[in-house]
């Protein structure tokens, strides 16, 4: 419940704050504009959407997306006390957020490309392997009629 | 007034219902000390078989006890009319119970296999994403922004996070299932799920 409540959370503050149809239209708006100061206004109001987006990649703390990571942090835990997903399941979650966790905590240490590359890379790549885990057990499960499922390492 | 005398049939129902919970619950004893899958699904299985079969027995006894009358002139009990709508009420009861039990099976499979594609789709979604900012990095300044979504409007809005919104959306609909799986079989016993959990939600051994 507790992860269900920050996911939403998250993924709320994060459709508030990043909205790529908002760009596109003021980037739309900018290409009609015929003066300097319509073209002034409409690159400062770009410029406040950046902002807010608030995104790692733009050095910003993204409140969303670590609450999100957070979340998937306390599913992975809960997966692994569970029965009906195995460890590597758990394991691969708990390291893919962790990893996405520590990336924050990188961010204010070092602003190293190299560094980042090694945090971001195997996040990403844990993740879908997760994602991946978890989307053929819970199809395994949605196929279970009294037969056998295969073990679960 | 024993049992008895209510006919042998009475009798009868009442020793089938009683050896058929007996050996439900010895089948539950058994499977939860042995845990194993196997297990589980011959108890699943049984119970399914089973549990009508128990209603049937309890039906019976209903219509002896409740559908009759005693009568008190010759100490007999004698059918009344309530005996076969008695009857025929718990026969309706019992298929609907089936039937509710079926149309809940589906659903909750149905459910586990929308999480499951969600997750995949998740899957797929995040290393678009990843190959999309390799070969596609982000503009650094809002001019170069608005360039590019000019000239690529795609790739302007994979860029700017886009293909994060349906992911998240799906990232709800394939943790939501997990949670509440992996919190059923946290929280209750193995016995305990025989009413309370839809077939698709059997605790399932990891056998390690």
């Amino acid at each position: 419940m507790i992860a269900l409540t920050f996911a939403l959370l998250g993924i709320g503050i994060f459709l508030a704050t990043n909205n790529p149809f908002s760009m596109l239209s003021l980037s739309n708006r900018y290409a009609a504009a015929t003066t300097d100061g319509e073209r002034s206004t409409f690159l400062a109001a770009g410029q406040a959407i950046l902002a807010n987006t608030n995104q790692r990649a733009v050095g910003g703390f993204n409140m969303g997306l670590f609450l999100v990571s957070v979340a998937g942090l306390i599913v992975s835990s809960v997966m692994l006390q569970s029965n009906s997903f195995g460890r590597l399941t758990a394991y691969v979650g708990i390291l893919a957020n962790a990893l996405s966790l520590a990336d924050y905590l990188r961010q204010t240490l070092t602003t190293s490309a190299i560094v980042a590359l090694l945090v971001i890379l195997p996040n990403a790549l844990f993740l879908v392997i997760w994602y991946v885990l978890v989307g053929r057990r819970l199809y395994q499960l949605g196929c279970l009629d009294r037969k056998m499922l295969p073990k679960q390492s | 007034m024993g049992l008895g005398s209510r006919g042998p049939t009475s009798e009868n129902t009442l020793t089938t219902s009683g050896f058929c919970g007996i050996l439900w619950a010895a089948r539950i004893v058994k499977d939860s000390a042995k845990g194993s899958l196997q297990g589980q699904e011959n108890y699943t299985a049984e119970l399914r078989s089973m549990q009508p079969w128990s209603q049937l027995g309890g039906l019976r006894l209903t219509y002896r006890n409740g559908g009759r009358k005693r009568n008190p002139s010759s100490n007999s009990w004698a059918a009344t009319p309530t005996a076969h709508w008695t009857k025929w009420k718990g026969w309706l009861k019992m298929m609907n119970q089936v039937a509710n039990a079926e149309t809940a099976d589906s659903t909750y499979k149905s459910l586990y296999k929308l999480g499951g594609a969600a997750a995949l789709i998740v899957a797929v979604l995040t290393l678009s994403e990843v190959i999309g900012l390799t070969f596609y990095p982000q503009p650094g300044t809002v001019s170069d922004w608005f360039m590019l979504f000019q000239r690529n409007r795609l790739i302007g809005l994979l860029d700017f996070w886009g293909l994060e919104v349906p992911m998240y959306v799906m990232f709800i609909i394939s943790i939501s299932r997990p949670l509440h799986c992996a919190q059923k079989s946290q929280s209750r016993p193995y016995g305990d799920r025989s009413d309370l959990c839809p077939p698709g939600d059997w605790d399932l051994s990891r056998n390690e």
